[in-house]
């Protein structure tokens, strides 16, 4: 069905990329200091794309999303950077000009579908509610607009779901529903951040196919948002790892599996419990913590946690470097994969510790 | 069906609490040290002490006498009325039965008490929702600080002040009296409504509202803000809801909750806890009713008017249970699940 | 940080359901609880929220507060052992009847403030009058802590039935409108004095047995919460697993952790505590004349406002400072308390 769409505010660049971030920084200023949240991410999105983010709690994932998004608090928020959306700079807008990117042109959906979605407030209203205001349509459309969103998102018996509050769903329906709310006035980015976490692990591949049918349908772009790689693996076209608020490697979904450089990357994958392994095998683990975001350490943010370390690690932060593939980079002094990497861990194997003096492992 | 075992059990509960408070007005005469009816008529002649010795029955046993002030039937002496033939007694020096005088001093009281209520509402939600919004800034700090210097505030004092400069020296309105509104007439026939009685009430009502207004307030503006950080707030804000909207529309609703049950709890506290107000501006509510029979000792009204108000606190406390229990989707839900 | 928590509203459960069985069981009851007095406790308390807190030191706010609080008190003492230079404050002084401290027929020369109905000093009065008050105030609040914390522990501590009885009890007492108890117990206590012949019982007693008694379930709710939450710790389970028994852990385990959140609760309370000493004067069974206090100064003179609002106002202005310095330090002591807590 042909979803009508928005009035844009500012007129979109021609052949633009959908969105591009540039050096997007996110500083919060806390009691205890300022915490350097997001500190200088780039990516480029095109249409019809879905890019993946990976990182632990913490990595700075949600408040990027959030960040581009421009859904933060102003107080107590420093933000710089670019973000272009169609070619339109989205940083200096004010927030009555925001409004009317957010649903229109792009929308999230949350982790926890219960807390997402207001409790006190039917479905239906919590749809078309989005709807009325960003389209120009009457009561009856809108309504028939959502009946015909709820059906698209696979939810059975529409008409009748319009009047449920959210509790009297199971949590699977209601993230179709929040998919449902999202996707109301036809954007063309969808940020899911963890949108799966909170579900039974049958109810998310559902949720997972769905959200890729629509992309199909809708040549909407996705950025998904998530610490576990086995959801982005085969849902993603490019995947960015984030580490201590920057990314630290970022490649098509193939190459970063099979080209992986950066050792966080590689010690993410390798976490993950397969199928081949003996039963009763340990799961491996990073050891460590994330750093400090308040007064990160000098050198590479993840030295401390890393199993090929060297000195020079702790005092030169690695810029990002482009691979061998175009649209790889990576951040590291001593790649996986490379003959001075493969060195770096020998010598540490070696020496039964890694550059940290008294280890962090 | 669970939800209807769930207000049995309160309703008991409840019941239970309002018989304690019986027993307890009821020995507070009878129990203490010396004899209760030099208590009651202190100046009295010992005829007269004996005679009402004999009517309220101070002669037999205690429990006897308890039984018999209830009036539980087949238990009570025989030709005693109790409260429970709605027997209220009778004011001791105009032998009015104290029914009458009820009758026509709640309404005043309970209009009152409304006004009040609604006024304080009024204003507390506003500035509930706008503290809550902007939250920490000079805006909110503002606010705050004059709610917290009203919360400071003594009701006597505010209603002397507005006695005296509203009343005595600007003249704009009445210090003192009273005109009967729309409530009266249903409790008492023969009284009319009078548009005068507006203007009585306006001082005293706008000294209960402000001591309310600040506490209301500032417990809107909690649960607001607590609101405020729920994800589906973000996720509101994510569709381009506007501002407002999403204040009153979406986060006002859940936070009120809390605010909504207070102000009809203190619907029944502010029926007699008006006291003071009642009594400086001259409004015969069941304040200034209490307040007489104190100073006249007429201990037995006393009684009786105790327990009207907590009859209503009691009363009032469990519709509030009743529509909680009743109308919150989610513990019908909790129920039917497990 | 075990705060009391309101037993307003049932929490909501993780999965967005109340938790009914704890609602259906009473100790979470929305009714009952809701005394004027712990509204405006927590109406006090909650203005911390969304808001930064100033980091080290008291702010300018707190010095004050506590300036003004030391002088009333010094004032008071001194006053009582009469070592202050006062007049009088049951002496009459004709020429000053009713004057005001800015009346047009010039104050009579070393009245400063003026003079009551009587022409009795204000200034001597309102000294004298902070003994009376203060001493009526603190007393109640500290025979409601002692009575009021005892029962609150018991409930906290042992739950189950012995905190339904409780709880019933004081739900009893919170069924009475606050002042109509206060009001009623004076004038009970006060007859029965007279009728046992001990008609000079000190007016002062009778007020800090009757507003004490109003306050013992409203500080007990209290108390008992934060006993709740305690008596659930880990370190009270190993008290009892260790054989010690039920009074030395309440007193050596459970107190001591529960005490820190009733300073604040204390200072609100003597706040409470002094309205409501002016709340029985003005109704006419306060301190009893020509005893001074503050709420009987007004009381007395309450036909005079017309004519002579100073002796209303003065006071009034004594009141509300000291009500507002109580309230202020009562705030900053709990928040302060909280933070080191949730350091911990």
């Amino acid at each position: 069905m042909t979803v009508p769409v928005a009035e844009p505010t500012a007129e979109p660049v021609p052949g633009a990329p959908l969105l591009e971030v540039t050096d997007l920084t996110t500083h919060f200023a806390t009691p205890g200091g300022i915490v350097r949240a997001v500190d200088g991410v780039s990516l480029t999105l095109e249409r019809g794309k879905t890019l993946g983010i990976v990182g632990e709690s913490g990595s700075g994932k949600t408040v990027l999303s959030r960040s581009i998004m421009g859904l933060l608090p102003k107080r107590g928020t420093i933000r710089g950077g670019s973000v272009r959306f169609d070619g339109v700079e989205l940083m200096t807008r004010s927030p009555k000009e925001m409004r009317d990117f957010w649903g229109a042109r792009m929308a999230m959906i949350f982790q926890d579908p219960m807390t997402s979605l207001n409790p006190v407030m039917k479905i239906g209203k919590q749809i078309t509610e989005s709807i009325r205001h960003h389209l120009d349509v009457d009561r009856e459309y809108a309504t028939e607009l959502a009946v015909n969103l709820l059906r698209s998102v696979r939810i059975p018996e529409p008409e009748r779901r319009l009047r449920d509050y959210p509790h009297q769903l199971s949590g699977g329906m209601r993230q179709r529903v929040c998919i449902a709310v999202a996707l109301a006035c036809g954007p063309a980015l969808l940020f899911a951040d963890e949108p799966t976490t909170a579900l039974d692990v049958t109810v998310q591949a559902q949720v997972l196919d769905l959200m890729a049918a629509q992309q199909r349908e809708r040549f909407m772009a996705i950025v998904l948002i998530t610490h576990d790689l086995g959801v982005v693996a085969g849902r993603a076209d490019e995947i960015a790892v984030m580490y201590a608020g920057r990314i630290v490697e970022k490649a098509p979904t193939s190459v970063l599996f099979t080209q992986t450089r950066m050792p966080y990357t590689k010690a993410l994958l390798s976490s993950i419990p397969k199928l081949e392994h003996p039963s009763h095998s340990r799961l491996a683990t990073i050891p460590g913590r994330p750093p400090n975001l308040v007064a990160p350490p000098a050198g590479c943010k993840f030295a401390p946690r890393c199993a090929q370390a060297q000195p020079r690690c702790l005092e030169e932060d690695p810029p990002l470097v482009p691979g061998v593939v175009p649209g790889h980079e990576y951040r590291c002094w001593f790649p996986v994969g490379t003959p001075e990497g493969d060195d770096a861990l020998a010598r540490n194997q070696a020496a039964g510790t890694t550059a940290i003096a008294g280890g962090a492992a | 069906m669970a939800a209807l075992r769930l207000i049995a059990r309160r309703f008991l509960q409840l019941a239970v609490v309002l018989l304690l408070v019986t027993f307890f007005t009821f020995s507070l005469v009878r129990l203490l040290p010396g004899d209760p009816a030099k208590t009651i008529i202190p100046f009295g002649s010992d005829q007269q002490r004996a005679a009402l010795a004999k009517d309220l029955g101070l002669d037999k046993p205690f429990l006897q006498q308890y039984v018999n002030y209830l009036g539980i039937p087949v238990i009570k002496s025989e030709g005693t009325t109790g409260l429970l033939q709605g027997n209220l007694g009778r004011k001791y020096s105009t032998n009015q039965p104290v029914g009458e005088l009820i009758k026509q001093s709640l309404p005043v009281s309970i209009q009152l008490v409304i006004y009040a209520q609604l006024v304080a509402l009024a204003l507390a939600i506003p500035l509930g929702v706008l503290t809550a919004y902007r939250a920490g800034t000079r805006t909110d700090r503002a606010v705050n600080t004059t709610a917290f210097g009203f919360l400071a505030l003594p009701n006597f004092v505010l209603a002397l002040l507005l006695s005296y400069v509203i009343g005595a020296r600007l003249k704009w309105l009445p210090t003192a009296g009273y005109e009967p509104g729309w409530l009266d007439p249903l409790f008492d026939s023969a009284r009319t409504p009078s548009v005068e009685h507006l203007k009585y009430m306006v001082l005293p009502v706008i000294t209960l509202a402000v001591g309310q207004v600040a506490i209301y307030m500032r417990l809107l503006r909690s649960d607001m803000i607590a609101t405020l950080q729920e994800n589906f707030i973000t996720m509101a804000k994510a569709k381009g809801v506007p501002n407002r909207r999403i204040l009153f529309r979406h986060a006002l609703r859940p936070s009120s909750l809390t605010l909504l049950t207070v102000a009809g709890l203190n619907v029944g506290t502010l029926i007699g806890g008006a006291i003071v107000v009642e009594v400086i501006f001259g409004i015969p509510g069941m304040g200034t009713q209490i307040a007489t029979a104190i100073a006249a000792r007429e201990y037995v009204e006393l009684q009786s008017y105790i327990f009207v108000l907590a009859f209503i606190f009691v009363l009032i406390n469990f519709v509030v249970d009743f529509c909680y229990i009743l109308l919150d989707p989610r513990i019908r839900r909790a129920r039917a699940d497990a | 940080m075990p705060e009391p928590t309101p037993d307003a509203v049932p929490p909501v459960g993780a999965d967005g359901n109340r938790d009914l069985d704890r609602y259906a069981e009473g100790s979470l009851e929305p009714g009952l609880v809701v005394a004027q007095a712990n509204l405006y406790v927590s109406a006090v308390e909650s203005g911390g929220e969304g808001t930064r807190r100033v980091g080290r030191g008291l702010g300018i706010g707190a010095w004050l507060a506590i300036g003004w609080l030391a002088f009333i008190v010094i004032v008071a003492v001194l006053a009582q052992l009469g070592v202050l230079p006062l007049k009088d404050p049951n002496r009459s002084y004709v020429s000053c009847a009713r004057r005001g401290p800015f009346s047009t027929d010039g104050t009579a020369s070393g009245f400063l403030l003026g003079c009551d109905s009587n022409g009795r000093d204000m200034i001597a009065r309102l000294a004298y009058g902070s003994w009376s008050s203060l001493i009526v105030a603190t007393g109640a609040v500290l025979f409601g802590l002692v009575f009021g914390g005892t029962f609150g522990l018991i409930a906290g501590y042992f739950g189950r039935r012995t905190d339904a009885v409780i709880t019933s009890l004081f739900n009893v007492f919170l069924a009475i409108p606050a002042v109509v108890l206060a009001l009623a117990l004076v004038a009970f206590l006060a007859g029965a004095a007279a009728s046992t012949g001990r008609s000079s019982v000190d007016p002062k007693l009778i007020l800090i047995l009757a507003i004490g008694i109003v306050s013992i379930p409203l500080l007990g709710r209290i108390t008992r919460a934060s006993a709740l939450s305690w008596s659930q710790r880990e370190f009270v389970l190993a008290a009892r697993a260790q054989g010690a028994k039920p009074v030395r852990i309440m007193l050596r385990e459970v107190l001591p952790n529960v005490l820190p959140a009733m300073f604040s609760i204390t200072l609100l309370g003597i706040a409470v505590a002094i309205v409501a000493e002016g709340t029985l004067s003005i109704l006419g069974v306060g301190v009893r004349p020509p005893t001074p206090s503050w709420g009987n100064i007004i009381g007395l003179d309450r036909g005079r406002l017309k004519e002579s609002p100073h002796i209303i106002f003065l006071p009034a202005l004594m009141i509300f400072f000291t009500v507002l310095s109580l309230n202020f330090l009562g705030d900053v002591v709990r928040a302060r308390l909280d933070v080191r807590e949730s350091a911990v």
